[in-house]
């Protein structure tokens, strides 16, 4: 989650009462042409059948060359420690890959439950319905029709990676 | 900042001083070696023919420390189709083969020049995969000229510190190898130069509007104004410790190599070694952070 505004989260630039802020949330941005994959060199960063950029933790290295390759701040995150948990299990679905000390994590878009039919955990939690997800070649789908009714946008589409996240405005 | 990345450094330092020495060695077996006396000869395949081969393996050895799990460490090689740093790992291990081959073949006494001019082109090529690692990411502080001028100039750089320790530790300097060794500072002086000019135009590209804009909080570029300031510090620190040290090297062959003058070599091989690991730092400061 990243604030558009001061200096760090949660905080407002301007000058009262002309005070701005602004969330945005940024996850990995699901690209088609992910340069996160081109240059990974054990593929353990790879695009599945249906379009997610997944990360295979067993086959990574932890040489962060992802991380570099990727234009967008901050949706991997290297494990230099070993994660801990609270609970005996990783906290959230216990479905998902654990993560492992010496590699790089990012999100999936929880790929184990959208193999269910389920949405990613994202999408069920929020609380302002604020994001949704879908097949957006698919014409019905809900995705789809609000990306003919809204004004949207994608981040940093002049480095050629076509993001999948739209942003609506 | 950089104390996760001291493999990182120290890897890139070491492959392009082992590829330094051996394209230099193919450059002198192939041009001057009738006008070399035995000694000299002898100096020039110890020194750089078997020194490049032990640096080269510490360098892959030592990027080991760089990956969060080194065990793995094979699978580097998995994506030649489209990773750089997998290209990077295939030839750089090809060159260290061609290395030992070379290295055999010299110490049979068997003619190795053809052999070592392949193993520097491979070198070459090494290094320019270890660039275009950089150079892909599309940051703004690599995706520039300045990151080929780096790494190709270490090569270069360290070719010539080599050429002066090969030919001026012997004491007396015959006119040719002086004249050669003069050139080789000129050109050292011209890498720096050109270095210190290119530094202009990124200063001014990494400076531009840091404003408030979403597209600047979403790019993962970590060039803020402290990475700037720490690679602008780191660069000018090391092409001064560089500049230094060619000036060194430059007064001893003023001298003749004669004493007590002739001791500043080994002082100047140091600060032109101390120059490129600064520039290095400076360089990886540019696109790298804690996280």
């Amino acid at each position: 989650m990243l604030t558009y505004g001061g200096d760090s989260m949660d905080t407002t630039y301007g000058t009262f009462p002309n005070l701005e802020m602004q969330f945005l949330t940024l996850n990995c941005q699901q690209c088609e042409n992910p340069s996160c994959v081109k240059a990974c060199p054990a593929e353990a960063t790879y695009v599945r059948e249906d379009g997610i950029v997944m990360q295979n933790y067993d086959d990574c290295i932890g040489c962060r060359a992802c991380i570099m390759a990727c234009p967008y701040s901050n949706v991997r995150t290297y494990n230099d420690e070993k994660p801990e948990y609270y609970s005996t299990y990783p906290l959230g679905d216990s479905g998902i890959d654990p993560q492992q000390k010496g590699t790089v994590s990012k999100c999936t878009f929880c790929h184990h439950r959208i193999d269910q039919g389920l949405e990613p955990n994202c999408i069920d939690v929020c609380p302002a319905k604020a994001r949704f997800f879908g097949d957006i070649e698919d014409s019905d789908s809900e995705v789809a029709q609000l990306l003919k009714k809204r004004k949207v946008m994608r981040f940093l589409e002049d480095k050629g990676t076509a993001p999948s996240i739209y942003y609506l405005i | 900042m950089l104390r996760k990345e001291w493999s990182l450094i120290a890897n890139s330092i070491l492959v392009q001083l082992s590829v330094g020495l051996v394209l230099f060695f193919a450059i002198y077996r192939t041009f001057m070696a009738g006008n070399l006396d035995f000694d000299a000869n002898r100096r020039l395949a110890v020194f750089a023919m078997f020194f490049a081969g032990p640096v080269v393996i510490a360098g892959m050895l030592i990027s080991l420390f760089h990956l969060g799990n080194p065990l793995r460490a094979p699978s580097a090689i998995k994506n030649i189709r489209s990773s750089w740093l997998s290209r990077e790992v295939v030839l750089t291990s090809a060159y260290c083969a061609l290395w030992l081959v070379t290295f055999l073949v010299e110490s049979g006494d068997g003619n190795s020049t053809f052999l070592s001019w392949i193993t520097a082109l491979v070198g070459v090529v090494a290094v320019l995969s270890m660039a275009n690692i950089y150079y892909a990411t599309g940051r703004p502080g690599w995706t520039d000229l300045n990151t080929f001028t780096s790494f190709f100039g270490s090569v270069v750089i360290f070719g010539i510190v080599s050429s002066f320790l090969i030919f001026l530790s012997s004491g007396s300097v015959e006119p040719l190898v002086t004249k050669i060794l003069n050139m080789l500072g000129y050109l050292f002086i011209a890498i720096l130069f050109l270095r210190f000019v290119q530094q202009w135009p990124l200063f001014s590209r990494l400076k531009q509007d840091k404003g408030r804009h979403i597209s600047n909080m979403v790019s993962a570029s970590s060039e803020n104004e402290a990475n700037i300031k720490q690679y602008k510090s780191l660069t000018m620190l090391g092409l001064g410790c560089s500049g230094l040290g060619v000036l060194f090297a430059m007064l001893v062959l003023i001298t003749a190599n004669s004493e007590p003058w002739a001791a500043l070599i080994p002082i100047a091989a140091l600060l032109v070694i101390a120059g490129e690991v600064l520039g290095r730092s400076g360089f990886y400061a540019l696109g790298l952070s804690d996280r």
